[in-house]
């Protein structure tokens, strides 16, 4: 699991080309983004992310941050 | 972990109401009706409720497999969306089918994991010296969820199904169940207004993102303890039919526990999530490949409570009759 792999799951959830780690997740963070996300990274790496973590990111790195987390 | 001998699953019938609805006629969003895999959804009319579904699915089981009322000794109907909240309605339907008066009725309170629970209870009473068993499994969530909810009004459908369980030698369903009651706010009606919790609505509401992780966490492990218990690979699985939950999260387990995706069975696009409904339903819905293939048959439920079950059997020789619209 690469950062640049994290952002291009991010990039594909929010449905845009791509994001860099300052991205303001902000109204495009709802919750159906949030399971999608869950479901990327537990299809594509076999980990299970904390829910509260995932909703109370801010930001793309925040994401990448939680999901590198114990690797 | 359980098994019981001597007992099979000897048909199955699903209705469900003849109304129904497009999830593109309702919403834009394309990408959450292509992640939750919910095309259209049947809808039970104002006066339609599951018994009454439930009523017509075993009505048309009973004379299709030519049953004697007489030999069935036990109704059990499983449901969140009863007649009233007291008497069961197992005893109320006992009088319309016109059954015996010497018989076990009673309700069970479970949803997404109610199918395979009411299997061991309708399993564990034939084994006890019942002849036949029907269990009646069904929701009309329409009566409970929020137009204004996107999450849970583009997700559920209305169904309602009868299962007959009987003796058979040489026969047995294998069951594992379990439960965590610590996430009962997960997926919750709360209307009454005594309860200490943070739910209180006159809908359903639901945590989705909860529920989610809540599956990715207990049912992998679930599935591994059902195949290790039943002696099995996951390549001898014929066909997993687990409740339908939504597309996004089936395609997760799938690859989660490492079995195709083919082999799972699907019934969610035109009915949405039926709730206890959704395994007897997506066996009558994929009728014509189960019996080409019945045997080694995973199913498996799991939701609110939060409560699981699985349970193996073989559907060969079981009758399974196509969906009625009533």
């Amino acid at each position: 699991m690469t950062k640049d792999e994290i952002l291009k799951i991010i990039a594909n959830t929010i449905e845009v080309d791509s994001v860099d780690e300052s991205l303001e997740l902000n109204d495009v963070w709802d919750s159906l983004a949030i399971i999608i996300f869950i479901a990327a990274i537990n299809q594509d790496y076999g980990k299970i992310l904390d829910p509260q973590g995932v909703f109370s990111a801010k930001t793309a790195k925040d994401l990448i941050d939680i999901s590198m987390q114990d690797l | 972990m359980i098994k019981i001998e001597g007992v099979k699953i000897s048909g199955i019938a699903v209705c469900v109401p003849k109304n129904f609805v497009n999830n593109e006629d309702l919403t834009e969003n394309k990408k959450l009706i292509s992640s939750i895999g919910v095309k259209q959804r049947h809808i039970a009319s104002e006066n339609q409720h599951t018994m009454d579904l439930c009523v017509i699915a075993a009505d048309k089981l009973i004379k299709e497999m030519d049953i004697e009322k007489n030999s069935i000794d036990a109704v059990i109907f499983v449901s969140q969306t009863p007649e009233y909240q007291l008497p069961a309605t197992a005893c109320i339907i006992q009088d319309i089918l016109k059954l015996k008066n010497d018989i076990v009725a009673y309700d069970v309170n479970l949803g997404c994991s109610g199918y395979t629970h009411g299997l061991l209870l309708a399993s564990s009473l034939v084994k006890s010296g019942l002849v036949s068993v029907l269990l009646l499994a069904g929701e009309t969530p329409s009566k409970i969820v929020d137009e204004n909810d996107s999450s849970s009004n583009l997700l559920f459908g209305d169904a309602g199904s009868a299962t007959i369980i009987t003796q058979k030698v040489d026969s047995n369903i294998s069951f594992v169940l379990g439960n965590d009651g610590s996430g009962f706010e997960s997926i919750i009606l709360d209307n009454d207004n005594n309860k200490k919790t943070n739910n209180k609505s006159n809908f359903l509401t639901m945590n989705g993102v909860e529920v989610f992780t809540f599956t990715l966490k207990r049912i992998p492990q679930l599935i591994k303890d059902t195949l290790t218990y039943s002696k099995l690979n996951k390549d001898d699985i014929n066909y997993c039919i687990f409740h339908q939950a939504n597309l996004l999260m089936l395609k997760t387990l799938a690859k989660s526990i490492d079995i195709n995706f083919d082999k799972f069975l699907i019934s969610i696009d035109k009915y949405g999530n039926t709730s206890s409904a959704s395994i007897p339903l997506t066996i009558c819905h994929n009728r014509e490949k189960i019996v080409k293939n019945p045997e080694k048959i995973l199913m498996a439920g799991f939701g609110v409570g939060l409560s699981w079950s699985t349970a193996v059997s073989d559907l060969k020789d079981t009758v399974i009759l196509p969906i009625m619209e009533a």
